[in-house]
């Protein structure tokens, strides 16, 4: 996992003060770690952490399930050659 | 009686209401439901909790008493409407939709297997123009609430709505099925964005008027409402089909042009809507 992943989990943890830990693969929507309010600020966390710009008129729901899934889409290392 | 959004059902129109709610509270019971009653009024710091008042206060309606210390020496003919300053603080409120109360009564529960419960509700909306029977103040809704693990409340959606789709085609009723969201009193717009993303509400649409519709509430309730799987101790997930039955009655009498050929079609498709499980 990521530096920034982990700065995402952290931040998703301070939004819910329940819980200690999350494990990659769990989903953040279905058990509503992230919900509808903070789905928002989520994009705009990834984004920032990411520097990339996120398109939210094509958005994948798949792309934001689980920390993996976060890892993948916005911070794997592209390698080149 | 003749305030907007209230209106009274004839003969004819009650006893279709009741046809439909025996045949979708059946439905739940074959699928080992439990028909309960709730109250019709709900104490207002119990929806509260529930967020209700974040997320749907433009709907809400409140239950309130009169002070009579404060009311006491007036007149009380020709009352049109009573003034703030004679009420008691408001303590109950009249739910928007009926499975709130299931949630509520069942605080606190350790559930030691999935389960179904069925519910019959008087429900209350403000709106800001009420139409007939497609639009109204005062309406009942009648639900089939699924609690236990994801898995599930999933299944509970989809069989419930395969038989809601089945009974709608025995009907001859063209229907759409139409992701939707909730009518969410939402200042910056935020929720709109998951919510078309994931969808949680899906609708049945018949004549342009959302009759039925399938929610997926996760964990939401059994979070709020301490209610818990006794195996994992997590809350449980939630959802529910909801039958605004006044609506149905406004489609079928337009699909069919009189009461008495409705009821005969309901019936004829109610029963046959049995017997085949679910």
């Amino acid at each position: 996992m990521s530096d920034n992943v982990a700065q995402i989990k952290q931040w998703i943890i301070g939004r819910n003060k329940e819980i200690q830990d999350i494990a990659p693969d769990q989903d953040l929507i279905d058990s509503r770690l992230v919900d509808s309010l903070s789905f928002v600020e989520l994009l705009i966390l990834i984004q920032q952490l990411s520097g990339k710009t996120i398109d939210q008129s094509d958005l994948d729901i798949e792309s934001f399930r689980t920390l993996d899934a976060i890892d993948n889409r916005y911070f794997a290392v592209t390698t080149v050659g | 009686m003749s305030a907007p959004g209230l209106q009274a059902l004839a003969t004819d129109e009650a006893r279709l209401l009741r046809v439909l709610d025996r045949t979708f509270e059946g439905w739940g019971v074959d699928g080992g439901a439990e028909s309960m009653m709730m109250p019709v009024l709900l104490p207002v710091a119990d929806l509260a909790r529930l967020d209700f008042y974040d997320n749907f206060p433009h709907q809400a309606m409140l239950a309130v008493q009169l002070d009579l210390q404060k009311w006491d020496s007036r007149p009380t003919t020709g009352v049109q409407s009573f003034d703030p300053s004679v009420l008691e603080p408001a303590l109950l409120g009249l739910p928007s939709a009926a499975c709130f109360a299931v949630y509520l009564s069942m605080q606190g529960e350790r559930l030691t297997d999935n389960i179904r419960v069925t519910v019959l509700g008087n429900c209350f909306r403000r709106e800001e123009r009420y139409e007939g029977l497609r639009r109204l103040l005062s309406f009942r809704m009648r639900e089939i609430v699924a609690l236990g693990d994801k898995e599930h409340v999933d299944a509970h959606l989809a069989e419930y709505g395969n038989r809601i789709s089945a009974f709608l085609t025995a009907l001859g009723l063209p229907f759409e099925i139409q992701a939707a969201t909730d009518p969410f009193y939402d200042r910056g717009g935020q929720r709109a964005l998951l919510q078309k993303l994931s969808p949680v509400k899906q609708e049945f649409i018949v004549e342009d008027l959302a009759i039925a519709s399938m929610n997926i509430h996760r964990n939401f309730f059994g979070e709020r409402c301490d209610i818990r799987s006794a195996t994992t101790n997590s809350p449980v997930f939630t959802g529910c089909v909801a039958f605004g039955l006044e609506r149905w009655l406004s489609v079928l009498y337009s699909h069919f042009g009189d009461w008495a050929s409705a009821a005969a079609m309901v019936e004829k498709a109610a029963l046959a809507s049995f017997g085949k499980g679910i």
